[in-house]
């Protein structure tokens, strides 16, 4: 399109044009258009085709009647009001159909909330808190992580705060053998004190299960796991700028340094990593946190569509940076990775380079593949969680600007999001998330549903709240088998042979 | 002061301290407004009823969430815009009507203005032909693009109430307003040079 050097009063041509603009810009504008032919033709030409498009509005409107709906829109409301626990909220559908039945709705609402409670189950609510609904990453997991901030303006304030109160969180309660105490083993004697200033090449296997063991009842234990099983940047740096270090172990170290960092390292490695997807996501993941290296990170996801069409966590991430941009067309695009059947951070790709990260840092072959296998999927959880909340967090944008059939749109697609991690979860940490993510999801769901009064949505929220209560309760019960586990002496043959199956297969199946 | 002639700001508060005959002033105020804004994007009066009604519904539903800092009717009409695009959007088998077919199915005609208050024959049939053409230039148009269309000439609504129901800024509306109405024009152009 043809630039004018009277391009820089455009804005002053359609204040005048909207009747706002003031005096003293209507003489500067009157003088530019007085000196300029071609300012005066375009200006000429707006004010006609305004004349012309509002007389054609105008006309469009003419076959329109006029309309009373004083009567129908009242009448809803006073039977919405008549409800019990009255919030006064209807829809056309009640509107035009009048054959719900109220008591059904609210039963079945309050049935939804029971279910994704569970607090009656495990009393783990506390003193102080807002939600009447405990994280299941509270009640089921030791807790880790600190929640990272909430995109700007919206409020994730509920989901944020599992996050927060997961640090330090254990519940000793669920693990079936966590009232008695743990019996002598082979690696007990550990001064916890002590452990904390050990640097992580002087680790020993003996600390590691003892601090395993501890964690049965004390929530920091694990805390120190992580710590561990994690170099920190000034290892990681390390690591990277040792001479003679193996790639697999930068890609490792990658993942303990800052974006602008890691990013160099992850695509130095794509020359010999370039068909693993693993290495292709951390990578778009670290671009995605730069908003100048979107295209970088959008050709990263693409990529990694390609060498892994079936997993949905490359569109899902695409779908979020659009969000993020303000695309509407991120929603077809949420439409699209909510119709596929799995998801997978790569948790134990991931932790398979941690491991190897571990080692180039000088830390013993067994206690690092032990830590290892012990805290997989960890930041899995906290990126997924991360990743939902922040899909939440522009769905309830959209509820607080009414748009109800966005915000349920996302909060559906987040739901899939969950179900399809519980299909590609191999450590449980992954199928936490995705169960946690479930949850908010629901929850959120039968908000909308609740205040929208969609009995058909209600009931079949009731529905998958019943399975998302049996696949937590599995959970809950692998959890308390772990902990059973660790609470009696530990064979270290047995260990090293579990840490082997956990780094090929996952924790999920060291029970099978 | 009676209940009608309270501001609709004031309405809205004593709507939310549960004086119900407050949302029937609404109605009453806004009902053919929004019924005409819907129908600019439904293209059908009796779906564009329904969604006048709702948008009332949720109005009340979501009473307590009204900016008083707001004016009322800009946050009605973002109301009623977003049911009119869901709906819209979960119709998306039925294609949107161009314009060109809408007006002409409305009026009989394309370009034929009725009830237009033109001075003379000749004025009428030039005018006519610059609706024509102006028509087939708006149908070029993207969605988002009409949508601002529609809100600033047939709703003739003010940058900064669009600006307020589209969620951006009032700047940002002008400078899209400035290159719609380039586009409109460098296409009408062309029309007439292919003649």
């Amino acid at each position: 399109m043809t630039h004018f050097p009277y391009d820089k009063y455009q804005d002053d041509l359609m204040a005048f044009l909207d009747g706002t603009l003031d005096a003293a810009g209507r003489e500067r504008l009157e003088r530019v258009i007085e000196a300029d032919p071609a300012c005066r033709a375009e200006c000429h030409w707006f004010e006609q085709a305004r004349e012309d498009l509002e007389s054609m509005g105008d006309a469009m409107l003419e076959n329109v009647p006029q309309v009373d709906l004083v009567e129908a829109v009242m009448g809803a409301v006073v039977e919405a009001k008549s409800r019990p626990k009255t919030v006064g909220q209807a829809s056309r559908k009640e509107v035009r159909t009048a054959r719900y039945v109220d008591w059904r709705r609210w039963a079945l609402a309050a049935a939804i909330l029971l279910v994704l409670g569970l607090g009656a189950f495990y009393a783990v609510k506390r003193a102080g808190e807002e939600s009447t609904v405990p994280p299941y990453a509270e009640v089921v997991t030791p807790g880790r992580g600190t929640a990272r901030p909430a995109p700007a303006g919206k409020n994730i304030e509920k989901f944020d705060d599992i996050r927060n109160r997961l640090r330090g969180a254990i519940s000793g309660s669920l693990a079936p053998s966590a009232e008695r105490a743990p019996e002598e083993g082979p690696f007990d004697g550990v001064d916890f004190a002590k452990t904390d200033e050990l640097s992580t090449d002087e680790l020993s296997l003996g600390e590691v299960v003892a601090t395993r063991r501890d964690a049965v009842f004390n929530g920091e234990a694990l805390g120190r796991l992580e710590r561990w099983a994690r170099l920190n940047d000034i290892e990681a740096r390390g690591v990277v700028s040792s001479e003679g270090a193996a790639m697999a172990a930068l890609v490792g170290a990658a993942q303990s340094l800052p974006a602008a960092e890691a990013k160099v390292y992850l695509l130095a490695a794509l020359d010999q990593f370039s068909e693993d997807p693993y290495v292709r996501m951390e990578l778009a993941k670290r671009l995605l946190e730069d908003p100048e290296s979107k295209e970088a990170a959008e050709m990263q996801l693409a990529a990694l569509r390609e060498l892994d069409p079936e997993n949905s966590l490359a569109v899902w991430l695409e779908a979020l940076a659009l969000l993020r941009e303000g695309d509407a067309a991120a929603l077809d695009l949420l439409a699209e990775a909510a119709s596929l059947d799995r998801a997978s951070a790569y948790a134990l790709d991931a932790a398979q380079f941690r491991e190897q990260a571990l080692l180039a840092n000088g830390m013993d072959p067994e206690v690092a593949r032990v830590l290892t296998a012990m805290t997989g999927g960890i930041e899995e959880y906290d990126f997924l969680s991360e990743v939902a909340n922040e899909l939440l967090a522009y769905g309830k944008g959209y509820e607080e600007q009414n748009d109800f059939d966005a915000a349920q749109q996302i909060y559906e697609a987040v739901y899939q999001l969950g179900v399809q991690l519980t299909q590609g979860a191999q450590f449980s940490q992954e199928q936490l998330a995705a169960l946690d993510i479930q949850r908010a999801a629901i929850e959120l769901l039968n908000g909308v549903s609740s205040m929208l009064g969609d009995t058909e949505q209600l009931e079949t929220l009731a529905v998958l709240a019943e399975g998302l209560r049996g696949g937590i309760g599995e959970l809950v019960e692998f959890f308390g088998r772990l902990n059973e586990v660790f609470s009696q002496p530990v064979d270290t043959g047995w260990l090293l042979e579990m840490a082997d199956h956990v780094l090929d297969l996952g924790d999920l199946a060291i029970f099978d | 002061m009676s209940v009608a002639e309270r501001t609709d700001e004031e309405l809205l508060t004593a709507l939310c301290q549960g004086e119900d005959a407050a949302l029937a002033v609404l109605v009453g105020r806004y009902q053919n407004d929004i019924l005409r804004f819907c129908v600019h994007y439904l293209k059908d009066v009796e779906r564009a009823k329904d969604i006048a009604q709702e948008t009332f519904l949720r109005v009340f539903v979501a009473r307590e969430r009204f900016d008083e800092r707001r004016k009322f009717r800009p946050w009605v009409l973002c109301i009623a815009r977003n049911l009119c695009l869901n709906e819209l959007k979960r119709k998306r088998t039925v294609p949107m009507e161009s314009l060109d077919a809408y007006s002409t199915r409305v009026r009989g005609r394309p370009g034929q203005v009725p009830g237009s208050n033109l001075d003379g024959p000749d004025e009428a049939a030039m005018a006519a032909e610059r609706q024509a053409a102006l028509e087939q230039a708006l149908d070029t148009l993207d969605e988002e693009s009409r949508e601002v269309v529609i809100l600033r000439f047939f709703e003739r609504m003010s940058a900064r109430d669009i600006a307020e129901i589209v969620g951006t800024t009032e700047g940002a509306i002008r400078t899209r307003l400035h290159r719609i109405l380039r586009t409109l024009r460098s296409a009408c152009t062309e029309q007439r040079e292919n003649l």
